[in-house]
């Protein structure tokens, strides 16, 4: 065997040898340092930076971001870790740098809204990103039924979710059943003028015979909350209205006796 | 054009396709947007606009890292290797020899661009499976990066007709940074008083603006392009990359080439 051909095999066995052993000890470093990852690392947080610093590039680097976020909230969610401190630093650099993706609103938002051990318990987070989405976003609908939902669902705050619902209900390729959810939250909230109006709305727009079926339920629901509301306050009055009259004659009835 | 740039522009161009690193370039652009395949593949819901940001990123800078680092070494290497003094000494004007190479390497890119874009549209057919009516804007987005490149070069040409290669590459990088922050200085200039603001509205018009050429990330969301928008983007680019070309051409003309 000649001289150069021995010195070729050497090194090529050397270097399979050489790069098995450096990938054993990389897999004993990453056990010893199990939560020494670089991704709990923002070692820039402002966004307005980092888009400057993105040379205009900043849809591929907003990808790059949304893509960290989610291994961030996956991994966190899959460990149980409870720890999502990145998780609204990551979700607003992505969006200051995209401001166009929806996507990262959406999810981000039910990432971020549900209380651990689903989401990262931060609702108020959620809700500025999508306030700021649909600032950015105006016309997308979808934005405007995810802010609704954590109102209804997370937050439980019905008069809100509604009123989130109607503004996005009114806007080109929403879905028909956020009227209903308006309807819905609106009936929860206690605001029956409101709600009867928007269930009115649902039946005249739906076709669906089911759909209006359910929306006359509601309406004949709110209407009897009325009459029984109404009938509560004429028997309220007439208590009171009469109340002195019964107290006097009582009065005069004991003196007799 | 006359037939003595058209001849110095083919050399050009045959000369940089000659060129090795050309050849490696343009592989690492395809391996990039090929690689945006597995990038959406982690993320989640936005395979598409990884494509897009990912593919056209790619064909943007690696083109950029094209224009400039053949760009500077047009001049320079022809003197290096003294093959200028054949050129100039036969019935040739130095401006058509820099306009003549200006060509060359403007048709280099331009074909670059189109193998790249080839990568690109083949990651997204792979991704979606068909392509859609507004993918067409990818089109304009890619027109938009050539008009880039024609900047670019007629700068990097520019330094290099009175600079050393190292620092006609730092001049001409410099200046593309500074030109993606363009806007931010005129509103900048806005802001300033009397005298700053002319100073600086001054600079703002001297730097070319690079940042109306970028439309990667509304064309990735499939927003459509006014008509407009290419019309004054397709003037501005042609008028900037000319006024450094004759920039380039005056300094050449005056320079000792002894």
């Amino acid at each position: 065997m000649k001289a150069s051909r021995t010195i070729t095999l050497t090194a090529a066995v050397l270097l399979v040898a050489f790069m098995l052993g450096s990938a054993i000890f990389l897999q004993r470093l990453d056990k010893i340092r199990t939560k020494a990852t670089l991704d709990e690392v923002l070692y820039i947080t402002s966004p307005k930076a980092l888009k400057r610093m993105a040379l205009g590039y900043d849809g591929l680097l907003a990808d790059v971001y949304w893509t960290r976020a989610i291994q961030y909230f996956g991994r966190n969610h899959l460990f149980e870790t409870g720890r999502y401190d990145q998780l609204a630093p990551l979700l607003e650099i992505t969006t200051t740098l995209d401001p166009h993706l929806r996507v990262a609103y959406e999810f981000g938002a039910f990432f971020l809204a549900p209380a651990p051990p689903n989401g990262a318990g931060m609702p108020d987070r959620a809700i500025r990103l999508l306030e700021y989405g649909i600032q950015q976003n105006p016309q997308e609908p979808k934005l405007f039924y995810s802010l609704g939902f954590i109102y209804y669902v997370e937050l439980k705050d019905y008069a809100k979710a509604s009123e989130v619902f109607a503004a996005g209900s009114v806007l080109p390729g929403a879905h028909p059943s956020m009227k209903v959810l308006a309807a819905t939250c609106a009936q929860h909230a206690g605001e029956s003028q409101t709600a009867r109006m928007l269930w009115i709305m649902t039946y005249k727009t739906f076709p669906e015979e089911n759909v209006q079926a359910n929306a006359l339920a509601h309406l004949e629901f709110l209407w009897i909350r009325m009459d029984i509301r109404s009938s509560s306050c004429r028997m309220a009055r007439f208590e009171s209205r009469t109340r002195t009259v019964f107290h006097l004659s009582r009065k005069a009835c004991r003196r007799i006796t | 054009m006359n037939a003595r740039i058209g001849h110095i522009a083919y050399n050009t161009f045959r000369e940089a396709v000659r060129d090795r690193v050309l050849y490696n370039l343009i592989a690492f652009a395809l391996l990039l947007s090929g690689s945006a395949i597995l990038v959406g593949q982690i993320s989640m819901d936005v395979e598409r606009l990884v494509v897009v940001n990912m593919g056209l990123t790619a064909v943007s800078l690696f083109g950029l890292v094209i224009a400039i680092f053949i760009g500077i070494q047009l001049v320079s290497k022809e003197i290096e290797r003294r093959t200028l003094y054949t050129v100039l000494s036969r019935p040739v004007r130095r401006w058509e020899f820099i306009v003549g190479k200006f060509f060359g390497l403007a048709g280099t890119l331009v074909v670059n661009t189109f193998f790249m874009a080839i990568g690109v549209f083949g990651a997204l057919l792979y991704v979606a499976h068909k392509f859609q009516k507004p993918d067409g804007w990818i089109l304009v987005a890619l027109y938009f990066i050539v008009l880039q490149f024609v900047i670019i070069c007629a700068i990097a040409l520019f330094f290099s007709s009175f600079s050393s290669p190292l620092l006609s590459a730092v001049f001409s990088f410099s200046l593309f940074v500074i030109g993606s922050f363009a806007e931010d200085l005129r509103r900048f200039a806005a802001m300033a008083n009397t005298l700053t603001r002319w100073v600086v509205s001054g600079i703002a018009y001297i730097l070319p603006n690079l940042s109306s050429l970028n439309v990667i990330s509304s064309v990735a969301h499939q927003q459509p392009v006014s008509a407009q928008l290419i019309l004054n983007n397709t003037a501005y680019a042609l008028l900037y990359a000319a006024t450094a070309l004759c920039g380039a051409v005056l300094i050449f003309e005056r320079r000792n080439l002894k």
